[in-house]
């Protein structure tokens, strides 16, 4: 939801299949090369995301592969908090991330037996509901 | 300051750095429900635990596992097993499961066992990542838990109740009712990702973009099967 919402901020359409890596351009500036960086990131070991890590830091510099290990590091710590804790989707996330749920095959993820996702589908709500 | 900015090979924001240390702090003493020591056994289990086959794990239900003290070991079979499987398996914890184990250990205690494994992962991941040792662990601060925990709750539909009163998503809230161990789990989280920036679709102050972040952590998520 975030991605697609942040995307259309600056006039883009990000393509979010690239969550799931079904897409080879996720239309994000340098989007290949951050997803594969999150890709490698997952499943190597202390030294294997090198050739990643490079390509990021020659596509958006030096603070720009701190700020995405930085997040991968993040939502490391959220996945098990959010699967540990058991908590549903916020009011208002169910129906607005139906479709892309449905299309990128979310729903067959564990956490999803803690949320009613018999919601019908509806508009975004803004991230600000949810800081 | 074990996380000062000379340890790491690159410069990484100061905000960043003073959350480890707190995070460093807060693991070292007492917590809620668990001694220090208790806490810092929990981080390195957290650290030597492996995915293993279905066949390979210990038994399957908590009715098998104990949780007494044992002076053999710094916490029991059943924190041990516990800690293991939000490390390696959170995806495959079910409400059954969490309400066996909060209702063994308690709700504060749950939580604050969690806080440990999802402030300590994020840390050791941004040092791996970065090309940094991983930080030895702290060294427990003799004493007693303080008995924490929230002083009203409210149920969310999570397997653990929330602070009533508590702000933002319920993934912020999750772990409110360990008040002290989920802002501290918070702390390390908000300022790897977003900062005070959350609201905001636009990012212009960073070297990377909003959908830039969001696309990482999309991906990030989608691996780990994180439906949340």
């Amino acid at each position: 939801m975030l991605l697609r919402a942040s995307s259309a901020a600056l006039g883009e359409h990000a393509d979010t299949s690239a969550a799931v890596g079904n897409t080879v351009d996720p239309n994000v500036d340098h989007g290949a090369v951050l997803a594969a960086y999150a890709t490698a990131a997952h499943h190597g070991a202390a030294d294997a995301p090198s050739e990643a890590a490079a390509a990021v830091r020659s596509a958006v510099g030096v603070a720009g592969w701190v700020e995405a290990a930085m997040t991968v590091a993040a939502f490391n710590g959220l996945v098990r908090t959010a699967d540990a804790s058991g908590i549903p989707l916020d009011e208002g996330v169910v129906s607005a991330t139906a479709g892309d749920r449905a299309r990128l095959g979310l729903d067959e993820f564990g956490g999803s037996a803690n949320s009613d996702l018999s919601v019908a589908p509806g508009a975004d709500p803004h991230p600000a509901r949810f800081g | 300051m074990p996380f000062g900015q000379a340890t790491f090979p690159v410069e990484v924001p100061e905000h960043q750095l003073a959350s480890f240390e707190a995070a460093w702090e807060w693991l070292a003493q007492p917590g809620g429900a668990w001694t220090a020591a208790e806490k810092v056994a929990m981080a390195d289990i957290l650290r030597c635990a492996e995915a293993r086959p279905l066949w390979d794990r210990r038994p399957a239900t908590i009715d098998h596992l104990r949780h007494v003290a044992d002076e053999t070991e710094p916490v029991s079979e059943l924190v041990a097993d516990t800690v293991e499987r939000v490390a390696v398996e959170a995806g495959t914890i079910t409400r059954d499961w969490a309400a066996a184990v909060i209702e063994a250990l308690g709700d504060a205690a749950f939580a604050e066992l969690v806080a440990v494994c999802a402030t300590v992962t994020p840390i050791d991941r941004a040092c791996d990542l970065l090309g940094r040792r991983i930080e030895p662990l702290p060294e427990p601060v003799a004493g007693e838990p303080t008995g924490e925990r929230a002083d009203e709750t409210i149920d969310i539909g999570a397997y653990l109740p929330a602070a009533a009163g508590f702000p933002g998503a319920n993934v912020a809230r999750s772990l409110s009712v360990a008040p002290t161990a989920n802002m501290t789990r918070l702390r390390v989280v908000r300022a790897l990702y977003s900062g005070d920036r959350f609201g905001d679709l636009r990012w212009d102050d960073g070297a990377l973009s909003r959908p830039q972040v969001e696309l990482i952590a999309a991906r990030t998520s989608a691996l780990n099967e994180c439906f949340y």
